[in-house]
Order: C-alpha cells, then sequence, then structure tokens
C-alpha cells in the first residue's frame, strides 16, 4: 500500500513551525470553498492576488500550544497558531480611518483589534457564451428526453441557477424548485427557462402555502446535482458560473436573493440564509465583486434547524447597490444607516480586526504551499504559505515521493534548532550529540547499508564543532545524505556568530561584529571529497524537496547546504532580503530574487568520465560558483560524481560478502550457542 | 631440575628486539616452556632505548621477576641500564665492538638516568665506560659473552659464499636469539622450526635466517661451551597457544559476535583493532562466512559516534582505546547510558595524566571510567586480570551490556597488552551469547523505552518492520521523544539506574569477584597485578605464609555485599594496584566498613614484578611496612 505524506509525520509537536491553521480553516478553492484538511496536492486555491495558483504541498503537523481566534468585523473567525502570518495594514489612529494603507505579513500574535485585515476580491474571469454539458444516457433511461450540449449562459439561465441554488433540489430523476405560492413571477420564470433552454415541461403541485415545480430528467438531475452539490448543507455554484464577469453575475445573485433572501426598504437591510457555508462563501464573493461588503454570521442550530449562515447587508452604501442589482427602486429615505465598517479599494476590501483571543490548543494544523503567491483566502483573512519549517516538510515530502518504507529509513539529527528535525519524522528518529551527528550516522550505513540513512544539523554544528567529522565523511563517501540548515548563527543559544556567517557582519543579535571569516560550505564540501554538492533554499519547498530526493538517490555521500533565514537572530539574511525586496527592477517594479537556480542556466554539474580534465573541470566550476553570494545566489546542485568509489565498494575489496552479509544481518549465535568458528586463527596461534 | 630463566633483549627501537624475543619466545614455548614476556619501550618510532624480558619457565608463571638471567644487548644503552639486573650465573651476550664506548657517547641516554649513573660508577671509581660495568657485572659472577656480530655475519658470508649477508644488520635479531641458544645448548631444531613458522610466507627470508641461525647457534655454543646453565626440552602439554596480550579480547569480540569496531590509533588499543582487521574474515558454522567490519576513524569521538551507530542497528559494536582517547568519548557514553545502547569498550589504560607516559604501563582511569560523562546514568566497569580471562570477559561483558542496555567498559591496561604469554587454547563453546531483550520482530504499537518491571525495555533496531524509535539525548518519553515533565523524570531516571541493582543482582558473584582464599592478610586487587600477585603469593606459599586475594572484576555496580562477604574473615587488607591515588582503595573506603590497611602502589609506568609484590608483602607480614609502599622495579 502507497505511503501517504501524513505517514511519514510523528505527533511530536513542531515547536519551531510557526504558521498553521486547524484542520476545518475554509480555503477558497477552484471549485468551491473547502475545509484545508481536505485541500490536496494539484488544486487551486486563491491567492492574495484574487486569482487562483496551485497548491504545491500540503503541510501537516501536531500543534500543542497557543492558537490566536482571530475575528473580524464582517467575516468571521480564522483560528491560527502564533508565527502564523497574516496579510494585515496596521490601524495608525483607534478612531480615525487610515490614510494609507501598507499590507504587510503579520504574525497572528502581533495583530490588534482595529488592525485591518487585506482581503482579496476576486480576480480571475473567464467569460463564455456557453457551457458544455457532457453526459451520457443510462442504458436503462429510455425516458429522458436528451439535453443540448451547449447550454447557453444568458440572464434567464444564471438566474435560473440563483433559484435553484435557493430553493432548488434534486429527488431521483427530478428537478423540483419551490417557492412561495404568492412568488408566480418566480415560478413562470422557472418554468419558461427551464423549458427554452432545456425543452423540459414542468408539473406543479401546491401544499399549504408553497408551491413545487417539478421537471423530470435523470440526465439533468445528474448535472445539477454535479453543478450544485447535493443537499442543502453542500449547494454551492459552479466554478464556471463564480469565473464569469461581474455584470453577468447579478443574474445570479437576483435569482439567488428571491429565492432565500429578502429586503427590507424600511430598514435598509437585506439578507439571505443558506445552511451551505460554501454557498454562503461564494455569495460573499459574487457581492464583493460587486462592492458589497456583506456581513456574515453564524446562527447557532437549534431544535430541527442546522447551523446556518446570515449573508447580511447592513449599510446604505451597499444597500443601494444590492437594490440596483435586485432590480429594486433604492427608497427615498432619512435613515442614516450605519457607515460601513470595512473600506473598499479596487483589490482589497480592508475589514478591522473585531478581536483577537487566546486559547490552547493540542491537535493538528494544516497549511499549504502555493505556487507564485505563496499566500491563500480563508473565509476571513489572507493566510501566508509555510516556510519557515519547510526542511522538514520537504524531508518528509522527499520521503514519501520516493516511497522509502518507514523502517528502512533512518533521519540523524544534531544539537540546534534543527536538533528535533529526527522528532518530527515518522522514521526511525536519532537526535545525537552536538556536532556529532555524521558519526552516528556513518556508524549506521556501514553496519546496515540496507538503510535510507540522512543526517541533517545547523551549520555550527557541521561546520564548528562537527567540522572535522564533516571532512572525514567526505573522504569516506558513503551512501547517505547530510543536510545543513544554514541559518548564520546559533539560534539555541541567542544567536552568536556561526561559522557561515560573515566576518564583519552584525547581525542584531551579536554586540560586535562577527570577527571570523565565513567558512564556505560548498567549497569545504568539493574539497572534502562529497560526490554530490548541492544548495537550497528553505522557502522554496518545492526544489529544496527535490534536492533531497537527488541528494538521497546519489549513489555516494551527499552533502545539502539549505540557506534558512533565522527570523528571530539573523536580520542580514532575511526572507525579504533572499527575496531581493531591498532591490526593485526599475523596469517591472517587482523585486530581484537574490537566489537562482544553476539548473535554470546551461550549468552542467555531473562528472561524465574517469578523466582527469574532465574531473578538474567539474570541481573548478563548482569551486567558482560556491563563491558567488549577495545578488547572485545559486541553487541547485553544484557538483554530482558517481565515478568515484564508493566506501561500501572499498570494503568490498576487503570483504567481498559485505553488502550481502553486512554487520548487522549476521547470525552470531543459537541458542546462546556462539557460532563462530575459531579454529584457523587459534591454529596460527599455537605452539 | 626446575627451570625458571628470564631473557632479556634489548636495543634501540627499530632494531628487531621486538622480531628477536617474539622468536625466542615461540621456540621455548614449542619446547614445552610456560612463557611470559613483557615489552617496554620509549614513546617514539626509531632509535630511544626498547627492550623485552621473557621469562621461561616448567611451572605456571603468571609475571615477570626483578632478576635476568640471561641479557642479549643490541647496543651500549641496553648495557648501561641493564648491567645490574643480571644475577650471579648469568650472562650477558653483547656486540663486542661496543667495549670502548662511554656514557657520554650514548645520546639517547636521558640526563637523570645519565647523571645517576655516572655518580654512582665515580663513587665506586669505575669510569662510565661499557668496559667498566661489564667488569662490574663480571664481579658478580656474570659471565661476560662478547660477540662481534659484525664479524660473524662476515665469516659467515664467506663461508657460504653469500657476501650479501656481510652488511645486514637486519639479521641481528636472529643472531642474538641463536647465541642465546647455543650459549644456553638448547637443540636448534625447533629454533628452526619457529623461523619456518614465522617467515612461512617468504621461503627465502626464511632459508637465510636459517642458514643465518645455525651459523650463530653452532659458534656460540663451541665459544662459550664452559658455560654451565644449559636446557632441554621439556614435556609439552597440547592446545598451548603463545598469545600477545591484545588478542584475547580481539578473539573475544570475533567468537562473541562483535561484527563492527571502529577505532582511532593510540598506544596501546590499537593493536587490538589492527589484529581484528588482520583477521576481518573468518568462518561460522552453517553460515556464510563471517567477518568483522574495522574502520579507522577520524577520531575517538567518531569511533564512540560510529559504535554507537553501528549498535543501534542491532551488531554488537564495539570499539577500542585508551587514555585520551576515552577521554573524548566521554560525552557520548552519557548518550549511549541515557539511551540504553549496548555498547562495549575495550579500555587499554596507558599512564597519564594527559598525554602522561604513552607506552607505559598503568591503572590511572578506574575511577574515570566510572564516572566517565557528565549526569547520573548506568554502566558497567569489568576489569579483566590476564589474558586468558581477557577472552572469555569480552563475551561477558557483551552479554551484560546487551541485556542490561548499557554501554559496559572493560578494563585492560598497557601491561597486558603488551606481554605475551602461554596460554590454554581459547575455547569459544565455553561461551555463552545472550542478547537480552532484543527483537527479532515487532507486532502492535512500539515503545522503545517502555516502563516494565525489571526496569529493560524490549530492544528494536533500525531496519526492523514496526520497530521504529526515537533516541535522544534529551529526557525523553517511553517513545524516546523529548520530554521535560517532572514525573516521567523521576520514572525514567529510575527505570535506567535501577538497571545497576538488577545488573548487581541477576549477574553471579563469581564474575564479579574472584577469591584465591582469603587468610587474615588478604589481598585486593583489580586488572593486570593480578599475575604478579599470584606469582608472589606462590613465593610465600613455599615459606609457609598463606596470603588470601581477592580480584574484583565488577568495579561498577561494586560489588559491595559480596565482597564484604569474601573479606568477612580478614584482619589485614593489601590493596594493590598500578596508580598513585589507590583508586580501588578508594572504591573499598567507600563501600566496606574497614577499607585497606596497606598499600601497594607502583606508578611507574613499568609492570610490577612478583619480586617485588613478595618483598612488599613480606614487609607487611613481618609488621615492618609502611602503610604505603610504592615499587619501582624497571627501567
Amino acid at each position: 500500500m502507497a505511503l501517504k505524506l501524513g505517514d511519514y509525520k510523528t505527533e511530536v509537536h513542531n515547536d519551531w513551525c510557526p504558521g498553521c491553521v486547524l484542520p476545518d480553516t475554509l480555503i477558497h478553492c477552484n471549485p468551491s470553498v473547502k475545509q484545508i484538511q481536505q485541500v490536496s496536492v494539484g488544486e487551486r486555491v486563491m491567492g492574495s492576488d484574487g486569482l487562483y495558483h496551485k497548491v504545491h504541498e500540503i503541510i501537516t503537523h501536531v500543534h500543542r500550544g497557543k492558537l490566536y481566534k482571530l475575528i473580524t468585523k464582517c467575516f468571521g473567525t480564522t483560528y491560527l497558531t502564533d508565527e502564523h502570518p497574516v496579510l494585515i495594514v496596521k490601524r495608525e489612529d483607534q478612531k480615525l480611518h487610515n490614510k494609507k494603507f501598507d499590507a504587510v505579513w503579520t504574525r497572528a500574535d502581533q495583530i490588534k483589534p482595529k488592525d485591518y485585515v487585506v482581503y482579496p476580491i476576486q480576480k480571475e474571469k473567464v467569460d463564455r457564451e456557453f457551457i458544455e454539458i457532457d453526459y451520457q444516457l443510462k442504458k436503462k433511461d429510455t425516458v429522458s428526453r436528451p439535453l443540448p450540449k451547449k447550454i447557453p449562459l444568458n440572464d434567464k439561465m444564471l438566474r435560473m441557477m440563483g433559484y435553484y441554488a435557493a430553493e432548488g433540489y434534486v429527488h431521483g430523476r427530478e428537478i423540483n424548485f419551490t417557492f412561495n405560492s404568492s412568488e408566480v413571477e418566480f415560478l413562470n420564470d422557472v418554468e419558461n427557462t427551464m423549458l427554452e433552454i432545456f425543452g423540459l415541461v414542468g408539473t406543479e403541485r401546491t401544499k399549504r402555502n408553497a408551491t413545487t415545480i417539478t421537471f423530470s430528467s435523470a440526465s439533468l438531475s445528474r448535472v445539477f446535482v454535479d453543478w450544485f452539490g447535493h443537499g442543502a448543507q453542500n449547494k454551492k455554484f459552479p466554478h464556471f458560473a463564480m469565473l464569469l464577469p461581474a455584470e453577468k453575475q447579478k443574474e445570479i445573485i437576483k435569482g439567488l436573493w428571491r429565492g432565500d433572501g429578502w429586503i427590507s426598504k424600511g430598514e435598509l437591510r437585506g439578507n439571505v440564509k443558506t445552511i451551505s457555508k460554501t454557498l454562503c462563501e461564494q455569495l460573499k464573493t459574487l457581492l464583493l465583486r460587486h462592492g458589497i461588503v456583506p456581513i456574515i454570521t453564524v446562527n447557532k442550530p437549534y431544535g430541527i434547524h442546522k447551523e446556518s449562515f446570515s449573508i447580511q447587508i447592513v449599510n446604505d452604501r451597499d444597500f443601494a447597490i444590492l437594490c440596483k442589482i435586485l432590480d429594486e427602486k433604492i427608497p427615498k429615505h432619512d435613515h442614516v444607516g450605519k457607515p460601513p465598517s470595512s473600506i473598499l479599494t479596487p483589490d482589497y476590501v480592508l475589514i478591522p480586526v473585531k478581536s483577537v483571543e487566546v486559547s490552547n490548543y493540542d491537535g493538528p494544523v494544516y497549511n499549504l504551499e502555493v505556487e507564485d503567491v505563496s499566500s491563500y483566502v480563508s473565509e476571513n483573512a489572507v493566510l501566508h504559505n509555510c516556510g519557515d519549517f519547510g526542511i522538514v516538510n520537504a524531508i518528509q515530502m522527499a520521503l514519501s515521493e520516493m516511497q522509502i518504507p518507514r523502517h528502512k529509513a533512518a533521519l540523524f539529527s544534531g544539537i540546534g534548532c534543527s536538533g528535533k528535525t529526527s522528532h518530527f519524522v515518522n522514521v526511525y528518529g536519532i537526535h545525537t550529540l552536538h556536532g556529532r551527528v555524521l558519526t552516528f550516522a556513518q556508524g549506521a550505513k556501514l553496519a546496515n547499508p540496507d538503510m535510507t540513512v540522512i543526517a541533517a544539523g545547523g551549520d555550527g554544528d557541521g561546520l564548528g564543532i562537527g567540522a572535522g567529522h564533516f571532512v572525514a565523511a567526505g573522504r569516506r563517501n558513503l551512501d547517505l545524505t547530510y543536510i545543513i540548515f544554514n541559518n548564520g548563527v546559533y539560534g539555541l543559544t541567542k544567536g552568536q556568530a556561526s561559522p557561515t556567517l560573515k566576518l564583519g557582519e552584525k547581525t542584531k543579535s551579536l554586540p560586535t561584529p562577527n570577527t571570523n571569516y565565513n567558512v564556505n560550505p560548498i567549497g569545504l564540501a568539493i574539497a572534502s571529497g562529497f560526490t554530490f554538492v548541492a544548495r537550497a533554499y528553505a522557502y522554496d519547498v518545492r526544489h529544496l524537496k527535490d534536492m533531497i530526493i537527488a541528494a538521497v538517490r546519489h549513489k555516494g555521500l551527499a552533502f545539502l547546504d539549505v540557506l534558512q533565514p533565522c527570523p528571530t537572530y539573523n536580520d542580514i539574511n532575511t526572507r525579504d532580503w533572499y527575496a531581493g525586496m531591498d532591490r526593485i527592477d526599475e523596469e517591472t517594479k517587482k523585486p530581484m530574487p537574490r537566489t537562482y537556480k544553476l539548473e535554470d542556466t546551461n550549468y552542467d554539474p555531473v562528472v561524465h568520465y574517469d578523466e582527469e580534465s574532465e574531473l578538474n573541470e567539474k570541481l573548478t566550476q563548482a569551486l567558482i560558483r560556491s563563491l558567488e553570494w549577495d545578488t547572485k545566489i545559486p541553487i541547485g546542485i553544484f557538483y554530482k560524481n558517481e565515478i568515484v568509489s564508493q566506501y561500501d565498494g572499498r570494503i568490498m575489496d576487503k570483504i567481498p560478502n559485505y553488502l550481502e552479509n553486512p554487520p548487522a544481518s549476521q547470525v552470531i549465535s543459537d541458542k546462546g550457542k556462539a557460532l563462530t568458528d575459531l579454529s584457523n586463527i587459534l591454529d596460527s596461534l599455537s605452539v | 631440575m626446575t627451570v625458571d630463566i628470564s631473557w632479556m633483549i634489548g636495543g634501540p627501537q627499530g632494531s628487531g628486539v621486538e622480531s628477536a624475543a617474539n622468536i625466542f619466545s615461540r621456540t621455548c614455548a614449542a619446547m614445552g616452556y610456560q612463557i611470559f614476556g613483557k615489552r617496554e619501550y620509549y614513546s617514539n618510532i626509531k632509535g630511544e632505548h626498547s627492550y623485552f624480558v621473557v621469562r621461561i619457565a616448567d611451572k605456571t608463571i603468571r609475571s615477570n621477576v626483578n632478576d635476568v638471567n640471561i641479557m642479549v644487548a643490541f647496543d651500549a644503552e641496553t648495557i648501561f641500564r641493564h648491567y645490574s639486573e643480571i644475577v650471579k650465573g648469568g650472562a650477558i651476550i653483547y656486540d663486542s665492538e661496543l667495549t670502548d664506548v662511554g656514557a657520554d657517547d650514548v645520546h639517547t641516554l636521558d640526563p637523570p638516568f645519565r647523571s645517576r649513573l655516572l655518580e654512582y660508577l665515580a663513587s665506586i671509581n669505575k669510569k662510565p665506560t661499557i668496559h667498566d660495568v661489564l667488569d662490574l657485572a663480571k664481579q658478580n659472577g656474570v659471565k661476560i659473552c662478547p660477540i662481534s656480530f659484525k664479524d660473524v655475519l662476515s665469516k659467515m658470508a664467506d663461508e657460504t659464499n653469500n657476501p650479501r649477508l656481510k652488511g645486514m644488520i637486519r639479521m641481528y635479531n636472529v643472531l642474538g636469539v641463536s647465541f642465546s641458544l647455543g650459549l644456553l645448548k638448547m637443540p636448534p631444531q625447533t629454533l628452526f622450526e619457529s623461523i619456518e613458522a614465522i617467515f612461512a610466507k617468504k621461503q627465502a627470508v626464511a632459508d637465510l635466517n636459517k642458514k643465518a641461525a645455525n651459523y650463530a647457534y653452532n659458534y656460540a655454543s663451541a665459544t662459550f661451551s664452559d658455560y654451565n646453565i644449559s636446557i632441554t626440552p621439556t614435556s609439552k602439554k597440547q592446545g598451548i597457544l603463545l598469545v600477545q596480550g591484545f588478542q584475547g579480547t580481539a578473539l573475544g569480540k570475533i567468537a562473541c559476535g562483535c561484527r563492527f569496531q571502529p577505532y582511532y590509533p593510540i598506544t596501546p588499543a590499537s593493536d587490538e583493532s589492527m589484529y581484528l582487521e588482520s583477521n576481518e574474515i573468518f568462518d561460522v558454522e552453517n553460515n556464510r562466512p563471517g567477518s568483522t567490519l574495522v574502520v579507522q576513524t577520524e577520531d575517538e569521538i567518531s569511533a564512540i559516534g560510529m559504535t554507537i551507530g553501528g549498535a543501534l542497528t542491532g551488531t554488537r559494536t564495539a570499539t577500542c582505546t585508551s587514555g585520551p582517547g576515552f577521554s573524548l568519548m566521554a560525552e557520548a557514553m552519557g548518550w549511549a547510558g541515557m539511551n540504553e545502547v549496548p555498547i562495549l569498550v575495550t579500555l587499554y589504560q596507558r599512564s597519564g595524566p594527559s598525554t602522561g607516559l604513552p607506552t607505559r604501563h598503568g591503572q590511572d582511569d578506574l575511577l574515570f571510567a566510572i564516572h566517565a560523562g557528565h549526569g547520573e546514568f548506568p554502566k558497567i566497569v569489568y576489569a579483566s586480570g590476564d589474558v586468558e580471562e581477557s577472552f572469555y570477559d569480552t563475551a561477558r561483558c557483551f552479554n551484560y551490556a546487551e541485556v542490561y542496555q548499557m554501554p559496559v567498559i572493560h578494563m585492560m591496561d598497557k601491561f597486558l597488552a603488551s606481554s605475551v604469554i602461554t596460554c590454554n587454547r581459547f575455547d569459544s563453546s565455553k561461551i555463552t551469547i545472550n542478547r537480552g531483550k532484543l527483537l527479532e520482530n515487532v507486532e502492535g504499537d512500539y515503545k522503545r523505552f517502555a516502563f516494565t518491571n525489571d526496569g529493560i525495555s524490549p530492544r528494536s533496531k533500525l531496519g526492523l518492520e514496526n520497530g521504529i524509535f526515537w533516541n535522544t539525548g534529551d529526557e525523553s518519553d517511553e517513545q524516546g521523544h523529548i520530554s521535560e515533565d517532572p514525573e516521567i523524570r523521576i520514572k525514567m531516571m529510575d527505570k535506567r539506574n535501577s538497571k545497576l541493582e538488577l545488573a548487581l543482582k541477576m549477574i553471579p558473584d563469581e564474575e564479579q569477584a574472584v577469591s584465591f582464599g582469603s587468610g587474615d592478610v588478604c589481598v585486593v586487587s583489580w586488572g593486570s597485578p593480578k599475575g604478579p600477585i599470584l606469582d608472589a603469593l606462590e613465593m610465600l606459599k613455599k615459606e609457609n605464609i598463606n596470603v588470601g586475594f581477592i580480584q574484583i572484576k565488577m568495579l561498577h555496580p561494586f560489588p559491595k555485599d559480596y565482597v564484604k562477604f569474601l573479606l568477612k574473615d580478614t584482619k589485614t587488607i593489601v590493596d594493590i594496584e598500578a596508580n598513585q591515588t589507590a583508586q580501588l582503595g578508594q572504591l573499598l573506603d567507600q563501600n566496606l566498613d574497614h577499607g585497606p590497611d596497606y598499600y601497594i602502589l607502583k606508578y611507574t609506568g613499568r609492570a610490577m614484578t612478583s619480586t617485588e609484590i613478595y618483598d612488599s608483602l613480606k614487609k607487611i607480614i613481618e609488621k615492618k611496612a609502611q602503610t604505603r609502599q610504592v615499587l619501582t622495579h624497571g627501567a
């Protein structure tokens, strides 16, 4: 049975892993709105730019500690771990609205009431005249009329979709709409539309004050279930409808409001109530595109009533727009409604934070890796990607992708911020001594060469106290992978300079600038004999994962230098620094990242044949690349040589059956009896 | 007639002293004699004084004595340093070209020794020359046998028509041995066989050496035909081995299934690892050929790290080191203790502190071994008293490590490592292998540090399906994940340390301490003094003086109750050990109601002789002794 990513995770609370949300947090996806725990890789979610982007990875771990409940004025609640970054505009004055609105990623524990949550308005738009439906009549179905292949997305059709979302349901092969018997106009509207578009004739039936109009078509029933979901709680709009131009979507809103909503011209209020959370979020999206910022409230279940959601329009500004959409006259009034609490910009709505509450939590949390924008939209905020704990996840993803059986992998870690890594991964996890991780790892690999061995440690661990082992391991070239989390500081002891910090640099934790020259990890690895030398960047988790896989698959000793901003102590090589936020391209006005991928150039790291000139060329070019820094930091594979003999091969020159009968597999006793036969050796000592 | 002869050969390091001693020992052993040999050398590669004393006897011997009967000197330094040790009736074979050499010509004589020598010779009106010191020996009744090594080679070259022989100073070792055998009129046939065996792989070299041996033997037996000590072959026991000290633990490791040994070179421990490596492939019953993977690491920290890594895979893994290396291993010992990893560290002690006397003997590290590593964690410290024991003890140590899941330190020392002895053939069938709670398969939820009644949790290993576990140097919960919970802390500390009580209870008394009879006066010791003590007690017994001896093998946890029991009738306890601060004595003070009354200590870096111990014990019995006697014999 294939192993899933979750199989490689332990239940250990990852205390240096910031930024996650609860499993049931709703995420705006394409299609529909989903709990984050149901999102899968490859799906698209809405990003901070209002467009949909691909999910690379889903990250989950156990969080044991504080949880921040972020409540906004309009959209409800999201639970976040303390370090999770949210896109926020800091409030300048408690009483007045800001004049400037600069959005910054802000940790959950630093968000204050009245700060503005920046919420994107959906930008993605696909206009279409028709929607093609793909269905096949069931073999036994001799009754259903054939459906048109192309359905026009005209006003009638869209309004009908609104009606259905509000009042429709499928029962067996029947599509039903139920209205109040007095709503003759809507009944006729539906009846005409269904006849015109699908050629279906409805039958009406009235019970008390309710009239149900029924259309019989097994095929269309299936299409409707597909489009609108099954059951009232799962009601939704199909995604193509959500992508139509705002102007067309007015009809959808109209249909929905006619079915499920009401407006009060006296109070200048409007309201739609639904028990589908997805529908609620979709309606919110539709309204936002028209400049309406609804207020969403949750109605607790009572009696036979399920939990429901109210989408309310409560201020004059929004009510006026709604009336236009619904073709209602805006009443003349001297009523002065509430001023809107939110601020609209063309791309965003800024919603004040109502409160932030703290509670304790012990359970799973989730995060996503999203392409391009590194963010995704929940019901009430834009949340940032994963990243800080990318390495652990990248290791898990790599193991999962390679489908390495859990008991065949061992993760060794050193002491430092990286030390706990081995506890988060559900394979053999050996958290060793400061600087000694390679020695333990090599011992295990030598005794049991069948294991996939990964060693991970910090830069202080591996290049300071453990530098001797680093060099010696290179000379051996055992088939294992060594990952250094390189952040330039000693995080656990409050930020002293590590061996990779540049001479003269002064991070915020250092009292005086660093007095030591920095070691070049890539150069040292190459000089020591590592046969695979690569670098990755912690925030590019997918590339990091790919590098880990390449390192593990390499036959020989692989070294992976992972550049990892330390948000706490290293204020020089920060995430923004790597992203080039201080280097704005004059033409594109975009930051120019400092890292570049070697594989995007014509660089070839592989030693192809066993000749000195080839070897020297590949070593030299790798060394030269290793000297690049500052505005041009290479990541990717610097050097790869599978021509050099591996250590196990060298052992086999002496012990030919080493790999088939390694130390860990040898049978040494039988029921307590020693099986080794010493007679040859003892004979040689006999006199 | 009883034979008990000490033969010494000395010369600059690299001059063939060791190989000469090897040929001599083998030849004598093949004649049926018991051998006890010991090498002394300076910490250098070539040039400084080294010597080898081989004692041969037709009874059980376990040590050297002070007296030397025959000395072969390749150089002047050997004569200056050792002339006074040759007893009446003994002989000195030396290169006659050395006769005129003065003490000032020997630059390797260190200043303190030189000035002591000059002072002494001046006080008796002798000149500091070879001529004069040999005169002194002669006056003591020692036969002086000058031979020009060069002339002998040259004559031999002429007679055998082999001019290559002329300058072959590499042949001096064979000459030295052959002169000795000629002098003692031992039949040369065994000598030839020994040469044949030693150079088995190089027939030409063997032939050349045999020719030289034959010539030298005849030369000496003709020239010194008047010498009145002769040795004839004696009845030979079957199944006798001639082994060097380090081979005991090495063979023990192979026999009991140690299949991985990472090590870092250090005197005197690395001989063991190199011997393991040169015998890395061997036969295993009903199985494929077995092998021991020996890996030379970059330092001792790496050696212990790899040892732990190896042990985590369920492989019996050991390392071997000496004091300075063991100091580097201390941190990892704690990790192994914390994570209940069964590892074996064979600790060949030498004289410290720091680099100390790197090629010399000492038992300085007992208390350090017991306390190695910060924090409180369980370990077993176990000491062997001789080479034969060390073979079987190695297997015991591995059983302790695996049964009680903790590091075991097997205490050996330089004296044991560099002795050459005859002993009974090691018998693997006497070894039992107990792997404790090592799992071969796992079902259900596995917790590496599960709390159990006896404090020992079932042990999984890397690569075992369903047996995944976590280890950490931090305090941890039953699964092995970090925990700082106060209640878990107490339970885990108690679990781990309770295993020491259990070990004391479960390990048979006779494995913990060995009694060689007790009496009013009883010697208590540990490790290598065992041999000289037993020889000394035999000497006393001949005078009808009975002295008891308790050899303590389990030093930690200390078998307090059993030792108390063994000493219950003893009035006078004598602590004998090769260190300055009487480390076992301190343990006895801590654990017994009544600590040692007398101490016999040696910390010159040279091994104890039975003569010294005999003398010191005699003084104690005659009530003439100081509480503390410090032994000094040996150059």
